[in-house]
């Protein structure tokens, strides 16, 4: 396989929590190398303790077995540090329409009604990347892709 | 690289996962069980991401011949463990639970700061990881002391009764051991015990005058052992819990 057709395979590996958006789209695919029947991908964890993260490995080891990959090896890598910044345009709309705000520091406008009359409950929400917001306008909670950032001093 | 035999990084690595296990254990409790439904869910998250950071402290050490992270956790018994006494203490009222909470993220913050410097690549590595997280944690804990502090006589007086607790076990985060000196020597821990020390305790005063409230002094020699696996019957009892379905069946695979 070529690095392009991993990752064309990669593309449709979404991600278990969020199964709208791919893993590509969410920026946790890092190094991919590709030779004649090997294959080495690697991945970065969104968040450490992310439960998720054992399922997303098998899930691209089996899409690749199944694209014709003799011999394939992913594992995640703790360099360069995931960040909200990597998830792609694509990815953002992809969490609007699932009715996840795209990470934003800031105002965050609603997903349902676009209102920016939005407050956050809690930055904890039922997986380790969402906060809990509500709407005044439309009056519907919603969540927020937790924003994950590097400070300045910690890059 | 670092040219540290691993006999003197492994229990450095191992001692800072279990306080990041143990105290996410201790957090995981409240799940079903907090004051209120955003706090289960807080707190269930905020277990998961201490018990992840656990793990890439866990898997560095494995790389440096520790046995596997899961063997670590589910095998061990309590005197094998490095974590300080402090963090295996029941969770105890609301309060205590969040005195501490802030006490040992604010230890974190400190510590991890400094990691970013650490002569140790992988050790840089992961206090990125670890900080991206932490400052919601802090936050949360911060949000939660204020409330306390400024809610009824009796949130007070339970805040006030928590930080004496807390800081009368507090020396245990700070304990020296074997393995400190030729870490700094090496440059792989830039900040030792003692200048930690006194950096807490500017923290927690910082953070505390505003409320009007005093932090009873670091009672130094309080809750000590815990680095050099002199634990108490409260880790025991959280191991039994932690370890409890692991232990039915040692072979299975999950």
């Amino acid at each position: 396989m070529t690095v392009q057709e991993v990752m064309d395979v990669l593309r449709t590996v979404k991600d278990p929590e969020i199964p709208v958006i791919s893993i590509t789209d969410l920026g946790i695919v890092g190094d991919v190398r590709a030779t004649e029947g090997a294959v080495e991908v690697d991945l970065l964890p969104t968040f450490a303790g992310c439960p998720a993260l054992g399922i997303i490995r098998q899930t691209v080891e089996r899409a690749l077995h199944d694209s014709g990959a003799e011999s394939v090896s992913v594992r995640f890598v703790n360099t360069p540090a995931w960040t909200t910044d990597r998830v792609s345009e694509r990815g953002r709309d992809e969490l609007r329409s699932f009715g996840i705000a795209p990470p934003l520091a800031g105002a965050v406008p609603c997903p349902f009604c676009g209102s920016e009359r939005t407050r956050r409950e809690s930055a904890f929400g039922p997986t380790l990347c969402r906060s809990v917001f509500y709407c005044d306008d439309c009056r519907n909670p919603f969540e927020l892709m937790k924003p994950i950032i590097l400070e300045a001093g910690d890059r | 690289m670092t040219d540290l035999p691993d006999d003197i990084l492994r229990p450095f690595l191992i001692s800072l996962a279990d306080d990041e296990l143990v105290l996410g254990h201790r957090d995981s409790e409240w799940c079903a069980f907090a004051p209120m439904i955003e706090e289960d869910v807080a707190f269930a998250s905020i277990a998961q991401d201490e018990m992840g950071h656990g793990r890439l402290y866990y898997r560095l050490a494995h790389d440096h011949g520790a046995p596997e992270p899961d063997a670590l956790v589910f095998e061990r018994t309590a005197d094998g463990f490095r974590s300080a006494v402090l963090l295996e203490r029941p969770n105890g009222d609301w309060a205590y639970t969040v005195a501490r909470h802030l006490i040992y993220d604010i230890y974190d913050d400190i510590l991890t700061s400094a990691l970013l410097g650490s002569s140790m690549k992988e050790l840089r590595d992961i206090a990125v990881l670890v900080r991206r997280e932490e400052r919601y944690h802090l936050e949360h804990q911060s949000v939660w002391v204020r409330h306390l502090a400024g809610g009824g006589e009796d949130s007070r007086r339970r805040l006030e009764t928590a930080l004496t607790r807390v800081t009368g076990e507090i020396s245990g985060l700070t304990e020296e051991a074997s393995w400190h000196a030729p870490l700094i020597e090496a440059g792989v821990l830039p900040l030792g015990p003692e200048e930690i020390r006194p950096r807490l305790e500017g923290r927690l005063t910082e953070i505390f005058a505003p409320m009007e409230l005093v932090v009873p002094g670091i009672r130094t020699g309080g809750g000590l052992g815990g680095r050099l696996g002199h634990h108490t019957a409260d880790l025991e009892e959280a191991l039994r819990s932690l370890q409890e379905v692991w232990q039915i069946d040692t072979k299975a695979t999950w």
